[in-house]
């Protein structure tokens, strides 16, 4: 039986063996390729995506466990770029060479749906998320940026 | 001025290497021998694999393995090599591909350094620095005949730091194909020249027939500069005659990477009344980078060749010392090495300014006016120096620890000038110290962008808290110990500091900046440990223990 979820809104299945992780097949089975692939074992989140509406590390994560599920993963975070984290992240200029950013948004996007003000200290705590170039600092001002929109615009957001 | 790419990478629509798909494209996954010099002898169960779902077929790929440049060539060259040392395995998809790898039964025989070890190299370190002579990079006024007339009163300092691997976020990887002695290859490719040149002797094509398509790099730091990847790739894809995306895992990435040369100093020096350095004798050793891949890049001399790259900002250093020699030694090592970002000033400066922070600590004067003094002739020096200080206010208050560096970044051949200077503030939280924040003054000449300047000044100097604080590679058994990020960690964002970048006008024309600002930052941070609990630093990676605070 093929395991199926709702990815971005659509209906997708997959007929293969129910452990490949979900990241393989949201990347060469449906074609969307901006969740990325960095160490294999859940320690770095490039691959984060939002399994019904929860932050997730879909490198380690079977492909069975989405069965039912709604999947968000990066292409879906917005129709136009225009989540408040992306909208922080550009305004801010937080990529370099940009590899982790997908799944560091999509952590974002989680933590500030638990923490819609979230202090230096929840970032400390809740973001694991790795980032080779070090582009820390900004990440930490445009997630403080993107409360603000958040707050600026009246309800907190959920994708 | 904001970045044209931001968008693309916000969005998931920005195409890197591991991205690319191309039509007909197969996937493949790789096992490379544990050993440098290794080689397959046997894959045991090539029947097995080929029934496994998706797969096409299990490729014997040949050693491609870093080595000099061919004479005339600005390359890493990739020797044609009869040793084939890894296998791929090649699949409609890559998860299909990396099943079949880890179920592949293979042989292995190590080769002739299969008994390569850390314990080996820190030996070959060790006699080097313990050597009578090393080979003379820069010998000023009598430096040999003070120290030995004043022996006693020299004051001698060490240090080590190993190989470290670049690490890059996306691993290596390249798609390729091969048709008609033709090849296109697409990937995360920091040289295209390079690329060309190795693809071509691999396929044996002029290089007129390769095309390379160059994607976005999920970080390179100089690891992709070397196309090892996309010489295996061809490899693939001429074996199975369609084009094939190999990727390699994060463990094959790091245990199979063109790593950092390790290195060693020894610094011996005799003060003169005043407390300032007289004489200097500074000697580095280890694995040189151009020994291995840019012989033509040495610099000769009747004692022997030397490396620029290992005594980089030691022997162009910009200090007032009347009588100084520099030497260095090569243990050259079978391990493959490259440049990485910032090259040897990582080490070099590390080991430098760390010393010159001893003799501040010792003629007890203050760090940044002993630097101020020995930069007096300096003013674009002193004007950087001055800047930093200036804005951490050194000197204000001395509750919290401070350290201070400086470097001047010079291109190759004078290429560039970039004076740098640093400011380093360490917080004790309960009985720890921690950086907490760093000032960074740069002069880079004219700041054509400084939006992206301030962003090299922040990632570099996370960058450089990472080698700092965490990246050290072991060998044994002829390879590479660590795997992934549990055993080579990164920085996270709770240990990132606090950065003040400060850019100075400049009417000069623009210099270096990407690399510039990691070398001061390991000295800076030693030096604020040593004043805040009394201790001395002379390995690289810091261990925990350094940032422990002393019983009160």
């Amino acid at each position: 039986m093929p395991v199926t979820f709702t990815i971005n809104g659509k209906a997708a299945e997959f007929d293969g063996p129910e452990d490949v992780p979900l990241l393989w097949v949201v990347r060469e089975h449906l074609g969307l390729t901006g969740s990325k692939f960095g160490c294999g074992i859940g320690l770095c989140g490039a691959c984060t995506m939002h399994i019904d509406g929860v932050a997730e590390r879909t490198c380690v994560m079977p492909v069975i466990l989405a069965q039912g599920k709604q999947i968000t993963t990066i292409e879906g975070l917005s129709p136009g770029t225009d989540h408040p984290v992306q909208k922080a992240w550009i305004e801010l200029d937080v990529p370099q060479c940009g590899y982790c950013q997908s799944g560091m948004i999509m952590a974002v996007a989680d933590l500030l749906r638990r923490h819609p003000d979230p202090s230096d200290a929840d970032i400390d705590r809740e973001l694991t998320n790795l980032c080779r170039c070090a582009t820390y600092v900004r990440i930490r001002a445009a997630i403080h940026r993107a409360a603000q929109m958040v707050r600026a615009a009246g309800a907190p957001r959920t994708p | 001025m904001a970045r044209l790419d931001t968008p693309a990478k916000c969005n998931g629509s920005a195409v890197f290497g591991i991205d690319v798909v191309v039509p007909g494209m197969l996937n493949a996954a790789i096992k490379t021998a544990r050993s440098f010099t290794g080689e397959v002898v046997a894959i045991k169960n090539e029947a097995d694999i080929l029934k496994m779902p998706g797969v096409h077929a299990v490729v014997k790929l040949p050693a491609a393995i870093v080595g000099n440049e061919e004479a005339g060539s600005q390359h890493p060259r990739l020797p044609s090599s009869q040793r084939y040392n890894a296998v791929c395995v090649v699949a409609d998809y890559f998860w299909q591909a990396k099943r079949a790898i880890d179920s592949l039964d293979l042989a292995f025989d190590a080769g002739p350094h299969g008994d390569l070890s850390t314990a080996q190299i820190d030996a070959a370190l060790e006699a080097a620095l313990n050597a009578e002579h090393g080979v003379a990079a820069l010998v000023r006024g009598r430096p040999r005949e003070i120290l030995k007339e004043r022996a006693a009163s020299v004051i001698e300092r060490r240090f080590v730091l190993p190989h470290i691997a670049h690490a890059p976020h996306e691993p290596a990887n390249a798609t390729a194909s091969y048709r008609d002695g033709a090849v296109e290859v697409w990937g995360p490719i920091q040289s295209v020249s390079a690329c060309q040149e190795a693809v071509a002797q691999a396929a044996g094509c002029s290089a007129e027939n390769v095309t390379v398509h160059v994607t976005f790099l999920g970080g390179s730091f100089g690891r992709k500069i070397v196309p090892d990847f996309v010489v295996q790739a061809v490899h693939a894809s001429k074996a199975v005659g369609r084009p094939v995306k190999l990727i390699r895992s994060r463990e094959e990435d790091m245990q199979h990477d063109v790593y950092r040369p390790n290195a060693g100093a020894r610094l011996r020096a005799l003060l003169d009344d005043a407390g300032y350095p007289l004489a200097v004798h500074a000697r580095v050793a280890g694995q040189s980078l151009f020994g291995a891949t840019r012989k033509s890049w040495l610099d000769h001399t009747p004692e022997g060749d030397w490396d620029e790259s290992m005594v980089d900002g030691i022997y162009n250093q910009s200090y007032r010392l009347p009588h100084f020699l520099v030497e260095t030694i090569d243990t050259p090592l079978p391990i493959p090495v490259y440049f990485m970002r910032s090259v040897g000033s990582t080490a070099a400066v590390f080991f430098w300014e760390s010393f010159i922070s001893e003799l501040a600590h010792r003629a007890n004067v203050d760090q940044y006016a002993y630097r101020r003094n020995l930069l007096a002739d300096d003013p674009l020096a002193l004007r950087v120096l001055t800047a930093a200080a200036d804005a951490a206010s050194w000197g204000k208050s001395n509750e919290v620890p401070r350290g201070i560096a400086f470097n001047c970044y010079i291109g190759r051949g004078g290429r560039f000038k970039t004076y740098v200077a640093q400011v380093v503030e360490l917080k004790r939280v309960a009985d720890r110290f921690a950086v907490k924040r760093v000032f960074c003054a740069v002069d880079s000449g004219l700041a054509v962008n400084p939006n992206t300047l301030r962003a090299q000044i922040e990632g570099g100097i996370g960058f450089a808290m990472t080698n700092t604080l965490k990246s050290r590679i072991t060998f044994s058994e002829g390879g590479a110990d660590q795997s992934n990020y549990f055993d080579y960690p990164l920085l996270t964002i709770d240990e990132m500091p606090e950065i003040v970048p400060i850019i100075l006008p400049s009417a000069r024309p623009p210099q270096g900046a990407g690399e510039v600002v990691l070398a001061p930052l390991a000295p800076a941070i030693a030096q604020a440990l040593l004043k805040a609990t009394g201790r001395r630093i002379d390995v690289m990676p810091f261990s925990a223990a350094a940032f422990q605070a002393t019983q009160n």
